[in-house]
């Protein structure tokens, strides 16, 4: 009966801001960032990466209460950065962090049997040399540099390409 | 029970403190490096759960924590073990568990499928009450790939690219009759029920319109030529008629996300759980390695022949380990053998209800995770 409505764990309403920040007047270099409609998906992997950082002596995340669908990010840092440039540089390093997880998830994925060209004239090509290498973040850039990006792209869409089974394993 | 008469253990020398070797410092030792890298897994509860991420962590032994922390280009792999068409076992290496944990969490609530959600019942004779029925064709997956479609909104009008729309109409003649899935028809040209209007006039004038307003058909969308929609399972039951019982309704599907309701969740679970490591402290021989290796459920542990003729208990498979700590029951077990999980080494399974394959929705997990950072930054004013 007083449950809020499902969809405002991630709608914003109008007029509230998706993310706010306020300097804290006590303490220097520390500020409390609020990020409306958000839950611990994104709070702990945030939290995780400022712990990585050297200049922020203190980073923590909480939501204030299970039904106000919002989270607050404190963050206080050394004198030789700031709270803003700490969050800022934090989910920078997490978006390059993740692409490349994407980028090694489909090489793992995929990238056993590579298709060449499209339409009628579809050959297979077995990547066994690259089987054999450990699928690192350098190699697999070499290995699309290689082919060129469009030939890896076009490979999702065949549907008759989707090879499961692992060498050897099953 | 004979009583072996012993000595008193012969006393160890005293060490001074200066002659003491060096803490390695810019390496950490093992000890360290096990509650580093590994939980401990102790029989009443796991210890050094925590990942240690501060650069600083180390900083008396002139260590530098980010370094370890590393490069996670160079460290970070992915094998898969296991893919079929709904199922997928893979492994994530050299990440940390809030990212897995959020990969776990998108999967199950933030990727988006179709499911019903509006259902116009024109005739229910049957003892399945009417928001019964609802709630039953809600659950049922649906075979669709959602990216093709978008959201719909209270003030949308419901179109060919935002609804697929479903008939069911069966009657029981004689007997008992069960409704089954495949009893649901897709209708490509869109609703076929009529919107009731008081007004003659509004008719005559339109024309009559349906509670759907197709522009054209959806069997002609390049998706679904080949494959038309349907549940992805036919035999799943819906309803039981009897003699003489109807149910006749339009059931329309829309896009949604798993944290509105369950039935939009495209995975029926997805799941992870860190490598586990086990290791004998001691040498286990003989009668004691049968034991041991008839305590573990999961068959965790073999026994080899020594050189010596002995017989010697080895791990032979860590990683069906359940944890289910029977191997370190009793104060002297709990001596030979030592439980750890390997804290950035994830197991993961994803199951697949049908609407993506495993692996697809991965993708859409990672995705949907990156829109996430780029909002959390873009809209800092």
């Amino acid at each position: 009966m007083n449950a809020p409505d499902r969809y405002e764990r991630f709608v914003v309403p109008d007029g509230t801001k998706k993310v706010s920040y306020e300097r804290d007047t006590k303490i220097i270099n520390a500020a409390s960032f609020t990020v409306e409609r958000e839950d611990h998906t994104i709070g702990n992997i945030l939290r995780m990466q400022l712990h990585r950082d050297p200049n922020v002596l203190f980073a923590g995340y909480k939501l204030p209460h299970p039904l106000q669908y919002k989270i607050i990010v404190r963050i206080h840092t050394a004198s030789q950065s700031s709270p803003m440039q700490a969050y800022n540089q934090a989910i920078n390093d997490l978006d390059k962090e993740l692409s490349h997880l994407k980028g090694v998830f489909e090489y793992g994925m995929y990238g056993r049997f590579l298709v060449w060209g499209s339409g009628p004239r579809i050959s297979v090509l077995f990547v066994e040399l690259i089987v054999q290498n450990k699928p690192s973040g350098r190699g697999f850039e070499a290995f699309k540099g290689l082919l060129g990006e469009s030939t890896f792209g076009c490979f999702g869409s065949t549907q008759r390409c989707r090879y499961y089974q692992r060498r050897g394993k099953q | 029970m004979s009583c072996i008469t012993s000595e008193a253990p012969p006393p160890k020398p005293k060490i001074s403190a200066l002659d003491m070797p060096d803490v390695p410092m810019g390496r950490l030792p093992p000890h360290l490096e096990r509650q580093r890298t590994r939980v401990l897994c102790n029989s009443d509860a796991p210890t050094h759960t925590e990942s240690v991420l501060s650069s600083g962590a180390y900083a008396s032994m002139e260590l530098d924590n980010s370094g370890l922390l590393g490069h996670f280009k160079d460290n970070f792999e992915v094998d898969v073990i296991r893919l079929n068409e709904d199922e997928m076992e893979f492994d994530m290496i050299g990440i940390d568990a809030s990212v897995a944990n959020a990969f776990r969490r998108i999967l199950i609530a933030e990727v988006p499928t179709m499911a019903i959600e509006k259902v116009l019942i024109a005739n229910n004779t049957s003892v399945v009450q009417d928001e019964v029925l609802a709630h039953r064709l809600g659950l049922i997956p649906i075979k669709v790939d959602p990216r093709v479609f978008d959201y719909i909104s209270e003030n949308d009008t419901p179109n060919e690219k935002n609804t697929i729309v479903f008939k069911l109409h069966v009657r029981c003649t004689h007997g008992r009759l069960t409704v089954k899935s495949d009893e649901l028809q897709w209708l490509p040209h869109g609703s076929g029920f009529l919107v009731e209007t008081e007004n003659p006039q509004l008719i005559q004038k339109s024309g009559s319109k349906t509670y759907t307003s197709f522009g054209r058909s959806q069997a002609e969308m390049s998706d679904f030529e080949s494959n038309p929609i349907g549940p992805k399972h036919e035999d799943i039951i819906i309803a039981k008629l009897g003699t003489g019982q109807e149910i006749e309704l339009e059931a329309h599907a829309v896009k949604g996300m798993g944290k509105t309701h369950a039935k939009w969740s495209p995975v029926a679970t997805a799941w992870y759980r860190m490598l586990p490591e086990v290791e004998l402290l001691e040498d286990v021989e003989d009668v004691l390695a049968e034991e041991l290796k008839q305590k573990c459920p999961v068959k965790v542990f073999d026994i080899e022949d020594t050189l010596e003729g002995k017989k010697k208990a080895f791990v032979a498979n860590p990683r069906a380990c359940t944890l289910c700590r029977e191997c370190i029951r009793g104060e002297e077990w709990q001596k030979r053998v030592a439980l750890r999980r390997v804290k950035d080494h994830f197991i993961f399974t994803i199951e697949s209800t049908g609407a993506l394959p495993p692996e697809v929705l991965f993708t859409e997990a990672v995705k949907i995770l990156e829109d996430k950072c780029e909002r959390v930054l873009s809209e800092l004013s």
